[in-house]
Protein backbone atom coordinates (compact mmCIF):
# COMPACT_ATOMS: atom_id res chain seq x y z
CA UNK A 1 0.00 0.00 0.00
CA UNK A 2 2.80 2.37 0.98
CA UNK A 3 4.66 1.48 -2.22
CA UNK A 4 1.63 2.31 -4.38
CA UNK A 5 1.24 5.60 -2.52
CA UNK A 6 4.87 6.61 -3.11
CA UNK A 7 4.58 5.53 -6.77
CA UNK A 8 1.47 7.71 -7.22
CA UNK A 9 3.27 10.55 -5.48
CA UNK A 10 6.15 10.35 -8.00
CA UNK A 11 3.69 10.18 -10.92
CA UNK A 12 1.90 13.25 -9.56
CA UNK A 13 5.16 15.20 -9.21
CA UNK A 14 6.30 14.28 -12.74
CA UNK A 15 2.87 15.27 -14.13
CA UNK A 16 3.07 18.58 -12.26
CA UNK A 17 6.53 19.32 -13.69
CA UNK A 18 5.34 18.48 -17.24
CA UNK A 19 2.18 20.56 -16.73
CA UNK A 20 4.06 23.59 -15.44
CA UNK A 21 6.96 23.46 -17.88
CA UNK A 22 6.57 25.26 -21.18
CA UNK A 23 5.74 23.70 -24.49
CA UNK A 24 7.10 25.13 -27.72
CA UNK A 25 4.65 25.45 -30.57
CA UNK A 26 5.56 26.30 -34.16
CA UNK A 27 3.00 28.00 -36.41
CA UNK A 28 4.80 29.34 -39.45
CA UNK A 29 8.28 29.30 -41.03
CA UNK A 30 9.52 31.00 -44.18
CA UNK A 31 12.99 31.45 -45.68
CA UNK A 32 14.04 34.34 -47.92
CA UNK A 33 16.83 34.36 -50.53
CA UNK A 34 20.12 32.69 -49.63
CA UNK A 35 23.14 34.42 -51.25
CA UNK A 36 26.13 32.70 -52.82
CA UNK A 37 28.56 33.73 -50.06
CA UNK A 38 30.05 32.49 -46.81
CA UNK A 39 27.47 32.21 -44.07
CA UNK A 40 28.55 35.34 -42.17
CA UNK A 41 27.63 36.38 -38.64
CA UNK A 42 24.38 35.10 -37.17
CA UNK A 43 21.83 37.73 -36.23
CA UNK A 44 18.89 36.73 -34.06
CA UNK A 45 15.89 38.90 -33.33
CA UNK A 46 13.07 37.79 -31.08
CA UNK A 47 10.02 39.95 -30.31
CA UNK A 48 7.41 38.61 -27.95
CA UNK A 49 4.27 39.42 -26.00
CA UNK A 50 2.66 37.66 -23.06
CA UNK A 51 -0.82 36.30 -23.72
CA UNK A 52 -3.49 35.12 -21.27
CA UNK A 53 -6.21 32.60 -22.04
CA UNK A 54 -9.03 34.65 -20.51
CA UNK A 55 -11.63 32.93 -22.64
CA UNK A 56 -10.41 29.47 -21.65
CA UNK A 57 -10.29 30.38 -17.96
CA UNK A 58 -13.78 31.94 -18.12
CA UNK A 59 -15.14 28.87 -19.95
CA UNK A 60 -13.72 26.58 -17.26
CA UNK A 61 -15.21 28.78 -14.52
CA UNK A 62 -18.62 28.83 -16.21
CA UNK A 63 -18.59 25.05 -16.74
CA UNK A 64 -17.90 24.50 -13.02
CA UNK A 65 -20.59 27.03 -12.04
CA UNK A 66 -23.09 25.40 -14.41
CA UNK A 67 -22.45 21.93 -12.98
CA UNK A 68 -22.95 23.25 -9.43
CA UNK A 69 -26.17 25.01 -10.46
CA UNK A 70 -27.50 21.81 -12.07
CA UNK A 71 -26.55 19.79 -8.97
CA UNK A 72 -28.43 22.27 -6.75
CA UNK A 73 -31.41 22.19 -9.13
CA UNK A 74 -31.33 25.93 -9.77
CA UNK A 75 -32.65 26.27 -13.31
CA UNK A 76 -32.55 30.11 -13.14
CA UNK A 77 -28.81 30.08 -12.36
CA UNK A 78 -28.19 27.51 -15.10
CA UNK A 79 -30.04 29.74 -17.61
CA UNK A 80 -27.95 32.75 -16.56
CA UNK A 81 -24.76 30.76 -17.03
CA UNK A 82 -25.94 29.56 -20.47
CA UNK A 83 -26.47 33.23 -21.40
CA UNK A 84 -22.99 34.10 -20.16
CA UNK A 85 -21.58 31.20 -22.23
CA UNK A 86 -23.22 32.63 -25.36
CA UNK A 87 -21.72 36.06 -24.65
CA UNK A 88 -18.36 34.40 -24.07
CA UNK A 89 -18.58 32.58 -27.41
CA UNK A 90 -19.27 35.86 -29.24
CA UNK A 91 -16.68 37.90 -27.31
CA UNK A 92 -13.15 38.01 -28.62
CA UNK A 93 -14.48 36.58 -31.86
CA UNK A 94 -12.32 35.71 -34.85
CA UNK A 95 -9.51 33.49 -36.09
CA UNK A 96 -6.46 33.17 -33.90
CA UNK A 97 -2.94 31.84 -34.03
CA UNK A 98 -1.86 30.97 -30.51
CA UNK A 99 -3.42 32.92 -27.66
CA UNK A 100 -4.64 36.48 -28.33
CA UNK A 101 -2.54 39.37 -27.05
CA UNK A 102 -3.53 42.90 -25.99
CA UNK A 103 -1.42 44.72 -28.56
CA UNK A 104 -0.83 44.10 -32.26
CA UNK A 105 2.24 46.31 -32.36
CA UNK A 106 4.79 44.14 -30.54
CA UNK A 107 6.42 42.97 -33.77
CA UNK A 108 6.13 46.20 -35.78
CA UNK A 109 9.80 47.13 -35.65
CA UNK A 110 11.35 43.84 -36.73
CA UNK A 111 12.86 45.38 -39.86
CA UNK A 112 14.42 48.24 -37.86
CA UNK A 113 16.09 45.71 -35.53
CA UNK A 114 17.53 43.77 -38.48
CA UNK A 115 18.90 46.96 -40.05
CA UNK A 116 20.40 48.04 -36.70
CA UNK A 117 22.04 44.65 -36.12
CA UNK A 118 23.62 44.50 -39.56
CA UNK A 119 24.87 47.98 -40.52
CA UNK A 120 26.72 46.65 -43.61
CA UNK A 121 23.36 45.81 -45.19
CA UNK A 122 24.59 42.44 -46.50
CA UNK A 123 22.01 40.09 -45.01
CA UNK A 124 21.15 36.68 -46.36
CA UNK A 125 19.11 33.60 -45.46
CA UNK A 126 16.50 35.43 -43.40
CA UNK A 127 14.30 32.83 -41.70
CA UNK A 128 11.02 34.16 -40.29
CA UNK A 129 9.40 32.12 -37.53
CA UNK A 130 6.07 32.56 -35.75
CA UNK A 131 6.06 30.44 -32.60
CA UNK A 132 4.86 30.31 -28.97
CA UNK A 133 5.94 29.05 -25.57
CA UNK A 134 2.85 27.64 -23.92
CA UNK A 135 2.02 27.28 -20.24
CA UNK A 136 -1.37 26.59 -18.66
CA UNK A 137 -3.61 29.62 -19.42
CA UNK A 138 -0.59 31.75 -20.38
CA UNK A 139 1.81 31.87 -23.30
CA UNK A 140 4.61 33.85 -24.84
CA UNK A 141 3.66 34.69 -28.44
CA UNK A 142 6.88 35.10 -30.42
CA UNK A 143 7.90 36.55 -33.77
CA UNK A 144 11.53 35.80 -34.55
CA UNK A 145 14.00 36.16 -37.37
CA UNK A 146 17.43 34.63 -37.88
CA UNK A 147 19.74 35.73 -40.67
CA UNK A 148 23.39 35.92 -41.65
CA UNK A 149 25.12 39.29 -41.79
CA UNK A 150 28.19 39.62 -43.99
CA UNK A 151 30.30 42.40 -42.39
CA UNK B 1 -30.29 40.56 -14.00
CA UNK B 2 -27.54 42.80 -12.62
CA UNK B 3 -24.98 39.98 -12.71
CA UNK B 4 -25.86 39.31 -16.37
CA UNK B 5 -25.42 43.00 -17.20
CA UNK B 6 -22.07 43.09 -15.39
CA UNK B 7 -20.88 40.00 -17.27
CA UNK B 8 -21.92 41.56 -20.61
CA UNK B 9 -20.03 44.75 -19.80
CA UNK B 10 -17.00 42.75 -18.63
CA UNK B 11 -16.76 40.81 -21.88
CA UNK B 12 -17.46 43.82 -24.07
CA UNK B 13 -14.83 45.94 -22.35
CA UNK B 14 -12.20 43.36 -21.54
CA UNK B 15 -12.39 40.68 -24.21
CA UNK B 16 -13.09 42.78 -27.28
CA UNK B 17 -9.65 44.29 -27.58
CA UNK B 18 -7.37 41.36 -28.28
CA UNK B 19 -5.27 40.64 -31.33
CA UNK B 20 -3.67 37.66 -32.98
CA UNK B 21 -0.53 37.93 -35.12
CA UNK B 22 -0.84 34.98 -37.53
CA UNK B 23 2.56 35.41 -39.16
CA UNK B 24 5.32 37.91 -39.78
CA UNK B 25 7.32 37.31 -42.93
CA UNK B 26 10.62 39.02 -43.82
CA UNK B 27 11.61 39.21 -47.47
CA UNK B 28 15.18 39.35 -48.73
CA UNK B 29 17.10 42.62 -48.26
CA UNK B 30 18.91 43.82 -51.38
CA UNK B 31 22.62 43.77 -50.45
CA UNK B 32 24.27 47.01 -49.35
CA UNK B 33 21.40 49.30 -50.33
CA UNK B 34 19.78 50.04 -47.00
CA UNK B 35 21.85 53.16 -46.22
CA UNK B 36 19.75 56.26 -46.83
CA UNK B 37 16.66 54.15 -47.49
CA UNK B 38 13.27 55.38 -46.32
CA UNK B 39 10.95 53.29 -44.14
CA UNK B 40 7.44 52.94 -45.55
CA UNK B 41 4.36 51.64 -43.72
CA UNK B 42 1.15 50.48 -45.32
CA UNK B 43 -1.91 48.76 -43.94
CA UNK B 44 -5.03 47.30 -45.52
CA UNK B 45 -7.92 45.85 -43.57
CA UNK B 46 -11.37 44.33 -43.79
CA UNK B 47 -14.14 44.04 -41.25
CA UNK B 48 -15.90 40.71 -40.86
CA UNK B 49 -19.23 40.22 -39.10
CA UNK B 50 -19.61 36.72 -37.68
CA UNK B 51 -17.62 34.69 -40.23
CA UNK B 52 -19.03 35.93 -43.52
CA UNK B 53 -15.96 36.37 -45.72
CA UNK B 54 -16.37 36.15 -49.49
CA UNK B 55 -12.99 37.28 -50.81
CA UNK B 56 -9.48 38.27 -49.76
CA UNK B 57 -9.23 41.41 -51.91
CA UNK B 58 -7.72 43.44 -49.07
CA UNK B 59 -4.37 41.72 -49.82
CA UNK B 60 -4.42 43.33 -53.28
CA UNK B 61 -5.22 46.68 -51.61
CA UNK B 62 -2.10 46.28 -49.46
CA UNK B 63 -0.01 45.50 -52.55
CA UNK B 64 -1.31 48.54 -54.42
CA UNK B 65 -0.70 50.78 -51.40
CA UNK B 66 2.87 49.46 -51.10
CA UNK B 67 3.63 50.29 -54.74
CA UNK B 68 2.03 53.71 -54.37
CA UNK B 69 4.16 54.45 -51.30
CA UNK B 70 7.38 54.02 -53.29
CA UNK B 71 6.68 54.74 -56.95
CA UNK B 72 9.51 54.14 -59.41
CA UNK B 73 11.99 52.85 -56.84
CA UNK B 74 13.07 49.50 -55.50
CA UNK B 75 11.33 48.20 -52.38
CA UNK B 76 13.24 45.76 -50.19
CA UNK B 77 13.20 44.29 -46.67
CA UNK B 78 9.45 43.82 -46.83
CA UNK B 79 8.03 42.75 -43.47
CA UNK B 80 4.50 41.45 -44.05
CA UNK B 81 2.26 40.75 -41.08
CA UNK B 82 -1.23 39.25 -41.01
CA UNK B 83 -3.12 40.30 -37.89
CA UNK B 84 -6.67 39.76 -36.65
CA UNK B 85 -8.19 42.17 -34.12
CA UNK B 86 -11.04 40.48 -32.28
CA UNK B 87 -14.34 42.09 -31.45
CA UNK B 88 -17.84 41.22 -30.29
CA UNK B 89 -19.32 38.88 -32.95
CA UNK B 90 -16.99 40.48 -35.48
CA UNK B 91 -13.32 40.90 -36.25
CA UNK B 92 -10.91 42.94 -38.38
CA UNK B 93 -8.25 41.32 -40.55
CA UNK B 94 -5.19 43.46 -41.30
CA UNK B 95 -2.20 43.17 -43.58
CA UNK B 96 0.48 45.47 -42.17
CA UNK B 97 3.67 46.05 -44.16
CA UNK B 98 6.87 47.86 -43.19
CA UNK B 99 9.57 48.04 -45.85
CA UNK B 100 12.54 50.02 -47.15
CA UNK B 101 12.06 52.30 -50.15
CA UNK B 102 15.36 52.82 -51.99
CA UNK B 103 14.76 56.32 -53.32
CA UNK C 1 -44.62 37.05 -38.06
CA UNK C 2 -41.87 35.89 -35.69
CA UNK C 3 -41.49 32.55 -37.48
CA UNK C 4 -41.30 34.36 -40.86
CA UNK C 5 -38.42 36.54 -39.60
CA UNK C 6 -36.65 33.49 -38.16
CA UNK C 7 -37.08 31.55 -41.42
CA UNK C 8 -35.78 34.48 -43.47
CA UNK C 9 -32.75 34.78 -41.19
CA UNK C 10 -32.07 31.03 -41.48
CA UNK C 11 -32.34 31.18 -45.30
CA UNK C 12 -29.92 34.13 -45.33
CA UNK C 13 -27.39 32.30 -43.12
CA UNK C 14 -27.59 29.04 -45.14
CA UNK C 15 -27.44 30.96 -48.44
CA UNK C 16 -24.41 32.94 -47.31
CA UNK C 17 -22.55 29.81 -46.26
CA UNK C 18 -23.46 27.86 -49.42
CA UNK C 19 -22.30 30.69 -51.68
CA UNK C 20 -18.78 30.24 -50.31
CA UNK C 21 -16.65 31.58 -47.52
CA UNK C 22 -13.03 32.57 -47.85
CA UNK C 23 -10.07 32.15 -45.53
CA UNK C 24 -6.60 33.62 -45.89
CA UNK C 25 -3.68 31.52 -44.69
CA UNK C 26 -0.51 33.27 -45.79
CA UNK C 27 0.87 36.26 -47.66
CA UNK C 28 4.53 36.86 -48.52
CA UNK C 29 6.45 39.32 -50.64
CA UNK C 30 9.92 39.56 -52.16
CA UNK C 31 11.80 42.77 -53.06
CA UNK C 32 10.07 44.97 -55.64
CA UNK C 33 12.05 46.20 -58.68
CA UNK C 34 12.16 49.77 -60.00
CA UNK C 35 10.79 48.64 -63.36
CA UNK C 36 7.21 47.52 -62.81
CA UNK C 37 6.00 47.85 -66.39
CA UNK C 38 5.38 44.17 -67.07
CA UNK C 39 3.27 42.53 -64.36
CA UNK C 40 2.82 38.76 -64.42
CA UNK C 41 0.29 36.69 -62.52
CA UNK C 42 -0.32 32.98 -62.03
CA UNK C 43 -2.85 30.99 -60.07
CA UNK C 44 -3.17 27.31 -59.24
CA UNK C 45 -5.97 25.67 -57.33
CA UNK C 46 -7.33 22.33 -56.23
CA UNK C 47 -10.90 21.38 -55.38
CA UNK C 48 -11.06 19.05 -52.40
CA UNK C 49 -14.23 17.09 -51.67
CA UNK C 50 -14.82 16.74 -47.93
CA UNK C 51 -11.25 16.36 -46.62
CA UNK C 52 -9.93 13.89 -49.19
CA UNK C 53 -6.66 15.52 -50.15
CA UNK C 54 -3.72 13.18 -50.60
CA UNK C 55 -1.07 15.57 -51.92
CA UNK C 56 -0.38 19.24 -52.53
CA UNK C 57 1.48 18.79 -55.84
CA UNK C 58 -0.68 21.43 -57.55
CA UNK C 59 1.51 24.17 -56.03
CA UNK C 60 4.48 23.07 -58.18
CA UNK C 61 2.66 24.26 -61.33
CA UNK C 62 2.87 27.86 -60.13
CA UNK C 63 6.56 28.56 -60.93
CA UNK C 64 6.38 27.19 -64.53
CA UNK C 65 3.26 29.32 -65.09
CA UNK C 66 5.18 32.44 -64.00
CA UNK C 67 8.22 31.43 -66.11
CA UNK C 68 6.03 31.02 -69.21
CA UNK C 69 4.97 34.64 -68.94
CA UNK C 70 8.57 35.85 -68.64
CA UNK C 71 10.62 33.50 -70.87
CA UNK C 72 13.72 35.68 -71.28
CA UNK C 73 13.74 37.47 -67.96
CA UNK C 74 13.56 37.29 -64.22
CA UNK C 75 10.43 37.51 -62.11
CA UNK C 76 10.82 39.67 -58.99
CA UNK C 77 8.55 41.51 -56.55
CA UNK C 78 6.50 38.37 -56.05
CA UNK C 79 3.46 38.52 -53.80
CA UNK C 80 2.23 35.03 -52.96
CA UNK C 81 -1.07 34.28 -51.24
CA UNK C 82 -2.55 31.01 -50.11
CA UNK C 83 -6.29 31.06 -49.51
CA UNK C 84 -9.19 28.64 -49.22
CA UNK C 85 -12.75 28.95 -50.46
CA UNK C 86 -15.32 26.85 -48.66
CA UNK C 87 -18.36 25.39 -50.40
CA UNK C 88 -20.99 22.88 -49.39
CA UNK C 89 -19.09 19.61 -48.63
CA UNK C 90 -16.00 20.83 -50.48
CA UNK C 91 -13.31 23.48 -50.47
CA UNK C 92 -10.88 24.90 -53.00
CA UNK C 93 -7.25 25.62 -52.15
CA UNK C 94 -5.90 28.56 -54.14
CA UNK C 95 -2.29 29.70 -54.41
CA UNK C 96 -1.77 32.93 -56.32
CA UNK C 97 1.43 34.80 -57.25
CA UNK C 98 1.82 38.23 -58.75
CA UNK C 99 5.17 39.68 -59.79
CA UNK C 100 7.05 41.73 -62.36
CA UNK C 101 9.01 40.46 -65.36
CA UNK C 102 12.42 42.06 -65.78
CA UNK C 103 14.05 41.54 -69.17
CA UNK C 104 17.75 42.33 -69.51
Amino acid sequence: MKMIQSFLNIVFKISLVIFLSSCAQLYHVQIADVAKTDRGRVIDIKLSETAFDIKGAAATGLAIAKRRAVEKGSSQAADNIAGAELILALSNYGPRTGLPVFTDKYSDYLLDEIVAKCPSGQITGLTSVREARKYPYISGEIVSVRGYCID
Amino acid sequence: MLSRLVSILFFLLFCSCTHSVHFSHMSDILPGKQKGARYINVEAQRNVILSFVFNNDFVEDARQKLMAACPGHEITGINTKYITSHGFASYTDKIRIRALCLD
Amino acid sequence: MKSYVLKSFLVFIVGAYLSGCAALHSVSMTSYPTDRRKPVEAKVSKLVFLAFNFNNDFVHDLTPKLQQQCPNGKVTGITSTYETRFYFLAHRMIVKSQGFCLTQ
